[in-house]
């Protein structure tokens, strides 16, 4: 059941309905019915492996008030990390092995893909989080089953998160919050943003994205580039696009989940991006895994060894392949770099050099991030590699001819390899509709002091455009597969 | 319950106000945009808007039977421009559809009842027998669900939706997945001789007899029954265009017998023919008629020489064209004759 389905939809507004019916202390039963009922439309089996996270969790959380605290939270933590890895690592850590030795996966007739069950990844590091904090005394154990299985499982964000802290969701649970029309007024408002950014953009851009990385090496040039670009956007919309609905639809019965997207393209460094780009994910590696290896409080070497860890964990868990180490690793390395050249330690003196620093330091932190990127997107390290090297082949004659109008440049962009998979007037609309997004965005920062007329005319062309412009062919979404 | 109240206390009343005024505003913009610039409209449904402009007196439901031309054929006209030539009087449009489906043809007169055909006198629909084989009722591409949708909300305040409903799969565009389709029975008479995937991957290219009569049992030997979806349609078809004193002109497409006879001896010819009078029966029942050319033509009036099949070539075409324009002379004596 996709978040942008009828169905979904359906399931959603019928759990308003009855939670504004039914008495506020019976909510969590309704909630936690359609979160299971959600969970099991996927893959029931997996529903299984949820229970038995839940079970050991919960109790788990019990248990770490007690005796030998400490080597209970890393058994359980332990336990946690371990179903992670045989779902999601095993495969690939056999394989690299097998690479390393040399030998073919068929001659041991290894048969380690199982499936990763859905949102397994997430709700993995919300207990961890939960089983941390109840450690560090910070929040006490939850007591109720009940309550304490909705926070793990609850519809709108097991999938892809936000990872929530259990000072947030969980704690949220036990407030007694009436639905009131200004929750549903602001639930869909962010399900509306949600849904224009995965069904107008996303789901748009995916199909040029798909089509050149599928068979990149049909491509040069021009294509590439367009291909990369396009994936950037759509993984913003994407994600922020799902975040939204979650977000959205907890909003329905009162509950606040965690910001997770601020405007990350905007950075001017990438430590200011990841403050900006799944925040939930990147302050849980900050207080779990940066600040327990000493975070800045130790020396500078170490210091940045921390951050290098947290990065390359970061990658893995991203993503099964090198590609997705390697990525953490730029990123950490990265953040590095950001500590060491931050534009404020040398952007002092007149107004036009702090503007032209900053043009810079931003045009810089984008190109960075849209270039590695294509290690997140490419099927495997060859392929981005490919994409590396051949992007900017053909780039001198490409301007050249654009000025001489003689279809040349519609041929080199348009009909290499399978085409872009768009006709152009789709390019376009995509275009057009990542300009509106913009647009939204930037008063949305400043909502309060946005006239409402402009506030009513972005709400309805954002609406318009759902109505109008959503690609009917589904596409799921991308953070699932993590 | 209490939720309920908190929803309706004074300061949301001030919000509920300012939603109205919002969706009224929405839905106002929306049936400008709908109006102004219509969303993706699939080919045939944008075609038959252009038709509908053009005032026809009779209108042709085609498909491939009708605009099939043989590549030595002097004449290459479709059938409806032969009838065009037959029927000088008249101006003959054709409605055209990838793939025969008399659920979309219903769609179609639906809207046309609810059109502005001033002129229309009378609608052609031919009845193609292969058509009512699983091996083509039941193809998912052969649904044309958007179409029926399209044509049969235009007049509605949800056609301006539709897209958006389209989007969020609320409306189910394939109700026939692969899956039940390759799953589907397949008989012969009533004798079920096994499922679409035993017979899909038969090649037109391979012209061994087994190969043919395997094709022939998967197009044509089924047992028709009266409550075929397909044959419902005709009659609600027909139904339809009489209240709006609207002629419906039935033919049943001719099928290549002498071919399917060689192959399949003293059992093909039954079939086929059994299946038309079913059809020709339940029409007649309903006070229409139906024009059976089922078996009104030899091989050689055919596409194909070497296999069964019902596309013309310009001799069956001629025949055809022949055939409807006796027929709608005939109405229309008849209806002088009345008056």
């Amino acid at each position: 059941m996709a978040l942008t389905s009828f169905s979904y939809l359906l399931l959603l507004f019928s759990a308003v309905a009855i939670s504004i019916i039914i008495p506020y202390r019976y909510r969590w039963i309704i909630l936690l019915i359609v979160s299971i009922y959600f969970y099991l439309s996927f893959i029931p089996s997996y529903f299984l492996i949820m229970i038995l996270l839940i079970i050991l969790n919960f109790f788990g959380g019990k248990m770490i008030q007690g005796k030998y605290k400490k080597r209970i939270l890393f058994f359980i933590i332990g336990l946690n990390i371990g179903i992670l890895i045989v779902f999601k690592y095993l495969e690939f850590f056999f394989s690299s092995l097998l690479h390393v030795f040399n030998i073919e996966s068929s001659e041991l007739s290894l048969s380690l893909s199982l499936l990763l069950p859905l949102g397994l990844s997430f709700v993995i590091f919300q207990l961890i989080s939960y089983l941390a904090e109840v450690y560090k005394g910070t929040i006490k154990r939850e007591r109720h089953f009940g309550i304490f299985s909705l926070s793990v499982l609850f519809s709108p964000k097991i999938i892809a998160g936000p990872i929530e802290r259990p000072q947030g969701f969980l704690a949220q649970l036990h407030h007694k919050v009436y639905i009131t029309f200004p929750f549903i007024i602001s639930g869909f408002k962010l399900l509306s943003l949600g849904f224009f950014k995965k069904m107008v953009i996303a789901d748009r851009l995916g199909v040029i994205v798909d089509t050149v990385y599928q068979s990149p090496e049909q491509y040069v040039g021009v294509p590439l580039i367009i291909a990369t670009l396009a994936f950037t956007f759509q993984l913003y919309c994407d994600f922020s696009g799902y975040t939204d609905i979650a977000r959205g639809s907890a909003m329905f019965f009162g509950y606040d989940f965690v910001e997770n997207f601020r405007f990350p393209y905007i950075s001017r460094s990438i430590k200011e991006f990841w403050r900006r780009w799944h925040i939930s994910l990147s302050t849980w590696f900050r207080d779990y895994v940066y600040i327990p290896l000493g975070g800045n409080k130790v020396s500078q070497p170490r210091h940045y060894l921390n951050i290098l860890v947290s990065f390359l964990l970061s990658g893995l868990w991203h993503g099964v392949g090198w590609n997705f180490v390697l990525w953490g690793f730029l990123h950490g390395v990265g953040v590095i770099a950001s500590e060491l050249i931050a534009p404020s330690n040398f952007l002092r003196g007149n107004q036009f050099i702090k503007i032209l620093g900053n043009i810079f330091a931003w045009a810089s932190t984008f190109l960075f991030i849209t270039v590695t990127w294509i290690l997140f997107r490419a099927q495997n390290f060859s392929d981005a590699w490919y994409v590396f090297t051949h992007a900017s082949i053909g780039l001198k004659s490409f301007a050249f001819n654009l000025f001489r109008n003689d279809g040349s440049v519609y041929d080199y962009v348009f009909n290499q390899g399978n085409g872009l998979g768009l006709p152009k007037e789709q390019i376009f609309i995509a275009v057009i509709a990542l300009l509106l997004l913009s647009i939204f965005e930037f008063f949305q920062a400043r909502w309060d002091r946005t006239n409402v007329l402009i506030r009513v005319s972005l709400y309805i062309l954002l609406v318009l455009g759902i109505i109008n412009l959503s690609f009917v062919y589904e596409r799921p979404f991308i953070y699932v597969q993590f | 319950m209490k939720d309920l109240l908190f929803m309706f206390n004074s300061d949301s009343k001030f919000l509920i106000g300012k939603t109205m005024i919002f969706l009224i505003l929405l839905y106002v913009a929306q049936v400008f945009i709908t109006s102004v610039f219509p969303f993706d409209l699939p080919d045939t449904i944008r075609n038959y808007k252009v038709i509908r402009e053009s005032s026809p007196t009779v209108i042709y439901f085609g498909d491939s039977v009708m605009r099939t031309v043989h590549p030595q054929d002097r004449d290459k006209r479709p059938i409806y421009l032969m009838l065009q030539k037959n029927l000088p009087d008249d101006l003959v449009a054709s409605i055209d559809q990838m793939a025969y489906h008399p659920g979309i043809y219903e769609a179609y007169v639906r809207n046309i009842a609810q059109s502005r055909f001033k002129e229309l006198k009378y609608v052609i629909v031919p009845i193609n027998l292969r058509t009512f084989s699983p091996e083509w009722d039941k193809r998912p591409q052969y649904q044309f669900e958007k179409e029926k949708w399209l044509l049969s909300y235009e007049y509605t305040p949800l056609y301006s939706f539709l897209h958006f409903l389209f989007s969020i799969r609320a409306i189910n565009l394939e109700p026939i997945s692969d899956v039940s389709f390759l799953q589907t029975p397949i008989y012969l008479g009533e004798k079920q001789v096994g499922i679409v995937s035993d017979f899909e991957n038969y090649s037109y290219k391979e012209f061994s007899e087994e190969n043919f009569r395997k094709k022939a049992i998967y197009y044509y030997l089924y047992d028709l029954h009266s409550e075929h979806r397909k044959l419902q349609s005709l009659i609600n078809i027909a139904h339809i265009l009489h209240e709006k004193n609207i002629e419906v002109v039935f033919y049943i497409t001719p099928i290549d017998i002498e071919s399917g006879e060689k192959i399949l001896p003293n059992q093909f010819k039954k079939q086929v023919i059994t299946n038309a009078s079913t059809i020709v029966n339940e029409i007649e029942n309903e006070g229409f008629t139906v024009l059976n050319l089922v078996d009104a033509l030899l091989a050689d009036a055919f596409h194909w020489n070497v296999y069964i099949n019902e596309h013309l070539n310009m001799k069956g075409r001629i025949f055809v064209a022949e055939k409807i324009a006796e027929d709608i002379s005939r109405f229309r004596k008849e209806s002088e004759i009345q008056k």
